[in-house]
């Protein structure tokens, strides 16, 4: 019996540790036709997502580019240290400079909603895709 | 034979253990990735900076006006580094004219070029090596309207194990013809160290 919960044991907590680093993301999906914006959250760290997520997403426009604003809210009580990343898309849905996007690091007091925008590196970004990650 | 196979194990086991401190591990990393190696600016820095500088200003009012219907011709002057850190700002710059470059609102002419243009057009004109036909006509250089420059600052704090630094990055950009500051950008940067009690 032992025997068999080893292989359990560790699976779990191998499995644990991989959510613990895992980022989660929320992407915006521009209806070409009519502008409608969509939302899609994409959690690959459920631990995470229970203390820090997007609130709300707006999108402007500034001439010809597009400028996101995302609300980040840190759900728990107390502070909350953790990185994220913008990446912009085309319409086509083609990232726009693979390698531009950075991660950035952010801290959060108890139940604070925090700010965070980025700017489309040229015309053709349309949608965001934001990622959190906690080491 | 009990002891002649421990010991054996044990020449092996210390020969693996040296030889694995004796190798180097190397392995590529995410230049994107968040870089807290050491309190010194860094590469995080660096990226945080330039990008904050160009959504900034991309997202500036008259700055949209202005380039809505052309792309104004900018310079970078240079960044004054008034840290006590040697600093190398014109990366900075660069990555911020690069950023600025592929948003396809503004263009630049490039000063730090400026010599090795005179002297291939100098060459060209001058060397009787080349055919005249095909050589550049000088004059015809478009000038800046714009110059970008800025300031990077920093207070460094240190008491007992406890370090903080605070970095203050600040951009201009001013019309060459009316001098008017156009608009201006700033960043601001705080970094926190603690000694380890314990460790190398």
């Amino acid at each position: 019996m032992k025997q068999r919960l080893l292989p359990i044991i560790l699976c779990s907590f191998s499995l644990g540790l991989t959510a613990c680093t895992a980022p989660n993301a929320m992407r915006t999906q521009t209806d070409p036709n009519t502008g409608a914006s969509n939302v899609r959250t994409m959690t690959g760290n459920p631990i995470l997502a229970t203390r820090i997520g997007v609130n709300r997403i707006n999108m402007v426009s500034l001439g010809d580019i597009k400028k996101a604003s995302l609300a980040l809210k840190n759900g728990w009580f107390y502070a909350q240290s953790f990185e994220y990343k913008i990446v912009w898309f085309d319409a086509d849905g083609t990232e726009i400079n693979p390698e531009g996007a950075t991660w950035k690091p952010i801290t959060l007091q108890g139940r604070e909603v925090k700010t965070v925008q980025s700017v489309a590196p040229n015309p053709r970004g349309v949608d965001v895709l934001i990622y959190m990650k906690k080491d | 034979m009990k002891f002649r196979t421990l010991a054996l194990a044990t020449t092996i086991g210390s020969m693996a253990l040296f030889s694995g401190c004796a190798s180097q591990a190397v392995s590529y990393g995410d230049a994107q990735a968040t870089e807290t190696l050491t309190k010194d600016f860094g590469s995080t820095d660096l990226q945080q900076i330039a990008a904050k500088m160009v959504d900034d200003m991309l997202a500036f009012p008259p700055v949209i006006e202005m380039t809505q219907a052309r792309r104004p011709v900018l310079f970078v002057d240079r960044i004054k580094n008034k840290t006590q850190e040697h600093i190398d700002t014109e990366s900075i710059t660069d990555t911020i004219q690069n950023k600025l470059i592929n948003s396809g609102k503004f263009r630049f002419v490039d000063m730090t070029s400026v010599g090795a243009m005179a002297d291939q057009l100098a060459y060209q004109q001058q060397s009787g090596m080349v055919d005249k036909r095909t050589a550049v006509k000088t004059g015809s250089q478009i000038a800046a309207e714009y110059m970008l420059n800025g300031n990077l600052s920093s207070i460094v704090k240190n008491s007992g194990g406890k370090s903080d630094v605070y970095y203050k990055f600040t951009f201009k950009l001013q019309n060459l013809k009316t001098g008017i500051v156009e608009w201006t950008g700033e960043k601001e940067i705080r970094k926190s160290a603690k000694r380890a009690a314990f460790g190398l």
